[in-house]
């Protein structure tokens, strides 16, 4: 084994003995930056989730163009021949008003509302499925298919993806601010465990430092501490996000499944968890720099 | 190889000092040669601790030169000065031990600190052990030791890593006349083999026991005194 190899063994043995020395402040800390950390993790969960099922949605959206009344079916067939012909159209189909009136007639109850209508009310319809993906295309498509002739309205129905995908970017951006500012928190609670620990152990560093130990060597275990605190901070935040997510999900799965088949919010990636554990390693480790940096050590 | 010092025009003033007090070192001037045991004496307030933390480089002079093996302390950069104390044996008139670790990892300290390989390292502990006779002890803890155990204990640390220079201030202030001869037969027994011997003491009889050169230290000055025989 190398001495650097060594090294790094014995920093984290003495960061593990030290937690062991302690157990009840050291989960305690753990958990005061778990619960610095739950909240972000499991907002961003729930926002990511959101966002995706808004990407999912935004794959399927389509727009409906409704023909005007008069539009006879030579002019419809030449109206697709010009969809179908031109570009950012995926496909397209048509809905003829007998169609959509014996599909509609198939909903119970309505049956007997049309029986009162004098005739078919509703216009032949072509559904086209855009091959563009950006909303800002979409709209640009959705505008100049209005255009066209024959064509009474046009009606995209992914406004509410839109609304969605809104949400989800406004509150993926909240939760990085809070995140940010949560993180701070941990970098301080993780300073301060850090500078308690030096403190207490003054004797130690001062002796070792005066038989030879290289500034490396005294502040490594200590860095080590404040990672493995803050890994250990991350893996219980998810682990807690997950909990809430899973009690949450039956409701969020009740108010979502308007929206279709399988538009839940995922319990807990492991991607998320992963970076989770990680950037919470990474602010335990910045906390103990900075705290030894402080003490010069 | 031993180590040599040599100090040129010495000034230590400590930040903070009233204005008008004189430096902790006014001037010193001297030199110790590879493999001499030398004492250094003087009262209390001489310079003595000083001239301890000038050459271990926990202080830096204010004024002149402090060499160790012909290379300027105060001018190290701070990144040198942990491999410099690997060279020098530390021995405080407190024994500094950890009180948490047993007689056996204190004594490890500095050579896991130079990241020795953990057997050898074991078997280099033991035989500074052996050597101080506190080889039955290793797994005390330091409040279990009397104070000079504690002391021997403090030796076999200070030598375990094998330095070419030995540094004690005041090491058998604490220590009733036996236990203070059997450290200082321990400190005369490794010069023996060629290590240069550093001690600061202002007890007579026990200089006159052991055989080496003075250097008086007074207000910071080096006086002028004739070589022990």
């Amino acid at each position: 084994m190398t001495p650097w190899l060594r090294d790094h063994l014995r920093a984290g043995r003495a960061a593990a003995a030290t937690a062991r020395a302690a157990p009840l402040s050291t989960a305690l800390s753990v958990l005061a930056l778990a619960a610095a950390l739950v909240l972000p993790v499991t907002g961003y969960a729930v926002v990511d989730g959101l966002a995706r099922i808004a990407a999912r949605f935004d794959t399927d959206s389509q727009i409906a163009l409704y023909l005007l009344p008069g539009v006879d079916a030579k002019s419809r067939e030449a109206l697709e021949r010009t969809l179908r012909a031109r570009p950012g159209i995926k496909s397209v189909r048509t809905i003829t008003r007998e169609q959509a009136l014996a599909e509609l007639e198939a909903t119970e109850g309505v049956r007997d509302l049309l029986a009162g209508l004098p005739g078919n009310p509703l216009p032949d319809a072509i559904v086209v499925r855009p091959a563009v993906r950006s909303r800002d295309a979409l709209g640009t498509l959705k505008t100049e298919l209005a255009r066209l002739p024959g064509v009474a309205s046009a009606q995209g129905d992914a406004a509410w993806v839109e609304r969605l995908d809104a949400i989800a970017r406004t509150g993926t951006l909240l939760i990085g601010a809070l995140a940010a500012l949560l993180g701070i928190a941990v970098v301080a609670v993780t300073f301060n465990t850090i500078r308690l620990q030096v403190l207490t152990r003054r004797d130690e560093i001062e002796i070792a430092s005066l038989v030879g130990a290289t500034p490396g060597w005294l502040r490594r275990p200590f860095l080590y501490f404040g990672m493995l605190q803050g890994a250990a901070a991350g893996l219980v935040a998810t682990g807690t996000g997950a909990v809430l997510l899973w009690v949450a999900n039956a409701r969020l799965g009740e108010t979502l499944s308007g929206l279709g088949a399988g538009a839940t919010i995922p319990i807990m990636t492991l991607e998320l968890a992963l970076t989770v554990v990680l950037a919470s390693a990474f602010l335990g480790w910045l906390g103990a720099w900075l705290s030894l940096g402080s003490g010069r050590i | 190889m031993a180590a040599s010092i040599r100090f040129q025009s010495v000034i230590k003033r400590y930040p903070g000092t009233a204005a008008g007090t004189p430096p902790a070192l006014d001037g010193a001037s001297f030199d110790v040669e590879p493999g001499e045991f030398v004492y250094l004496t003087g009262p209390s307030g001489a310079g003595k601790s000083t001239v301890f933390r000038l050459i271990a480089a926990i202080e830096r002079p204010s004024g002149g030169v402090v060499l160790v093996n012909k290379q300027s302390v105060g001018g190290l950069p701070r990144a040198s000065v942990p491999f410099l104390r690997r060279n020098i044996g530390l021995v405080l008139q407190d024994a500094r031990l950890l009180a948490d670790r047993g007689v056996f990892d204190n004594v490890l300290l500095p050579l896991a600190v130079a990241g020795v390989e953990p057997r050898e390292a074991a078997r280099r502990v033991r035989a500074a052990l052996d050597r101080v006779g506190m080889a039955d002890r290793e797994r005390a803890l330091p409040a279990s030791l009397s104070g000079g155990e504690q002391q021997r204990v403090c030796i076999a640390r200070a030598v375990v890593a094998r330095p070419s220079l030995l540094l004690a201030d005041e090491p058998t202030a604490n220590l009733d006349a036996a236990n203070a001869d059997r450290v200082l037969g321990l400190f005369a027994s490794f010069h023996a083999v060629g290590v240069t011997v550093l001690l600061a003491t202002h007890d007579e009889a026990l200089m006159a026991r052991h055989p080496g050169r003075r250097l008086a230290l007074e207000c910071g000055r080096v006086m002028p005194t004739e070589a022990a025989a």
